[in-house]
């Protein structure tokens, strides 16, 4: 059974995608932190 | 193989690049680091580490330059099964969050994993996993020693040994310098760095090859890489997934960050930090299939990443891959040397050679031990012995013998002492029998299974009563008070 090149694009670009969101969510999430005083 | 040579860095340029990095690091752990204090905020940044900086570190110490180097060899050599195997890594950072918020709770003043298997399980148990865990911990540096000497000659021709000696040298200094808040502090801006370099390099080789032909080439020439039934791969998925979860729960580099993240914290930081990093090896991975479309030699599997990048974006490429590959492996040796020192000072210093040492004594032994960790490491990389999956998979057969007894102490009060100490030594020699007779992909599976028989059947037959107060026992003050040292490490000495 052969992966098709949908399934290759679907995987590729799903897995992308969300590791481009990964560093914006950490900014936020550290932006937030800080303003309330816990990031350390 | 032509266009990949001259796309190398010019080694002058990878001098400054590695000494511009180098500096940024050592400057930004001596700052993050600067307000340690005592000695558990050397060891544990003052148990108030929040959310942003505890997702950040969980995931910076799990993206390490296996993720970046060893995906991409997976994939070359198991397919899309490889890159999604190595991907259920992620599975053991989701299971370690409730596992984290238990953690805290029972052991609001606990330092180390060693603590909680003396306390929890008695001496006999502790010794043998502190063997697995020391042996674990220094194969994970050995295995990131070498990755960065073996980076940087790749890509800038710097010969092995110096670059692995800067990149130990320097992360040996800043945790040296500032303790598990360099650490910490530093592993937000590498996650960062990761992050965007490897998602920069993934949109630019799907840009440049294209799925169609990416697909097309790999299947004429390297068939079984598309093949979803690949049954090697496809033990290899399962294996990978048992073996994430034995590294992740019994290693003191999760467990130290359980006890450093502030209440509350620890559930929703391994649970982002593991939904975060199930992308980044297939991410980091699918490059390598466009190895065939590219017509690249590869010489060494493990260097499949920074030859793709380097034949794709050229020099721009090379530095890129460097920058990245720089930042996972600091990101995670820093870590580890952090917990490794923390569970040598506690469980081997204090616990076996020192049980009247001081807190004064505990806090200068501290920076010692992390510096002499360091020399061990470098003197170990050396030698290049193996390659970096090899060497990674090696140590599944004994991390997964710790899966069960972990698992269990934390939640089930009568799960055997004796079963404990058996399961971690059965399930470790039959995961090596495995290794060696079958290969790779079923060490970790053989011994969590033996592993888990074994805990079950002796629980059975020889339960435990275990008072779960006991735990608390460990406690300290928390926060920046001093603790007392005849509470950090447990007045009664190493037996329960």
């Amino acid at each position: 059974m052969t992966a098709s090149v949908r399934f290759l694009e679907i995987l590729v670009t799903a897995a992308t995608g969300l590791a481009t969101l990964a560093p914006i969510l950490l900014i936020v999430l550290w932006v937030r932190d800080a303003r309330g005083g816990r990031l350390w | 193989m032509n266009e990949v040579q001259s796309a190398i860095l010019d080694p002058n340029v990878g001098w400054v690049i590695l000494a511009a990095f180098s500096v940024l690091w050592v400057a930004l752990g001596w700052w993050f680091g600067r307000d340690s204090g005592d000695v558990e905020g050397f060891m544990l940044a003052g148990r108030r580490v929040g959310l942003a900086l505890g997702v950040a570190t969980a995931m910076a110490t799990w993206v390490t330059s296996n993720t970046t180097m060893a995906a991409p060899q997976l994939a070359l050599q198991l397919g899309i099964w490889g890159m999604i195997g190595y991907s259920l890594g992620a599975v053991g950072l989701i299971l370690f969050a409730p596992l984290a918020r238990r953690i805290r709770d029972l052991m609001p003043g606990g330092f180390t994993s060693g603590d909680f298997v003396r306390v929890r399980y008695g001496t006999t148990a502790w010794r043998i996993f502190l063997a697995i865990s020391l042996f674990y911990a220094l194969g994970w540096l050995i295995s990131m020693g070498t990755a960065g000497g073996v980076l940087i000659h790749a890509l800038t021709g710097i010969e092995y040994r110096w670059g692995m000696s800067v990149i130990v040298g320097i992360c040996v200094l800043y945790t040296v310098l500032g303790g598990l808040r360099a650490v910490i502090g530093t592993d937000f801006i590498q996650t960062v760095i990761i992050l965007v370099g490897v998602v920069v390099l993934a949109w630019l080789a799907i840009d440049a090859v294209g799925f169609e032909k990416m697909h097309a080439v790999t299947l004429a020439e390297r068939p079984a890489l598309l093949n979803l039934l690949f049954p090697a791969a496809i033990m290899f998925l399962f294996n990978n997934l048992l073996f994430g979860v034995g590294e992740i729960f019994h290693s003191n580099v999760w467990w130290s960050r359980a006890f450093a993240f502030r209440e509350g914290v620890g559930m929703p930081a391994y649970l982002i930090a593991g939904a975060l990093w199930v992308p980044v090896p297939i991410v980091a991975g699918f490059v390598a299939l466009t190895v065939p479309a590219l017509h690249l030699n590869v010489p060494s599997a493990d260097m499949v990443g920074p030859m793709v990048a380097a034949h794709l974006l050229g020099q721009n490429g090379a530095i890129l891959v460097f920058i990245v590959v720089f930042a996972a492996l600091a990101s995670s040796l820093d870590s580890l040397l952090a917990a490794t020192s923390d569970l040598v000072l506690t469980d081997l210093y204090k616990g076996h050679l020192r049980p009247d040492a001081t807190d004064e004594d505990l806090q200068r032994m501290a920076r010692w031990i992390v510096l002499g960790l360091g020399l061990a490491t470098w003197a170990l990389c050396l030698p290049r012995v193996a390659t970096l999956a090899a060497l990674l998979h090696f140590t599944g057969a004994f991390v997964a013998s710790t899966i069960w007894p972990i698992a269990t102490g934390l939640y089930w009060r009568r799960a055997s002492s004796s079963g404990a100490a058996a399961a971690m030594v059965l399930g470790t020699l039959s995961g090596l029998a495995a290794y060696w007779s079958i290969g790779f992909y079923v060490a970790a599976l053989v011994s969590a299974a033996v592993s888990m028989v074994t805990v079950l059947v002796m629980t059975r037959l020889r339960p435990d009563d275990f008072e779960w107060k006991d735990l608390e026992t460990l406690s300290v003050p928390t926060g920046l008070v001093k603790p007392a040292p005849a509470n950090v490490f447990m007045d009664e000495g190493v037996s329960r």
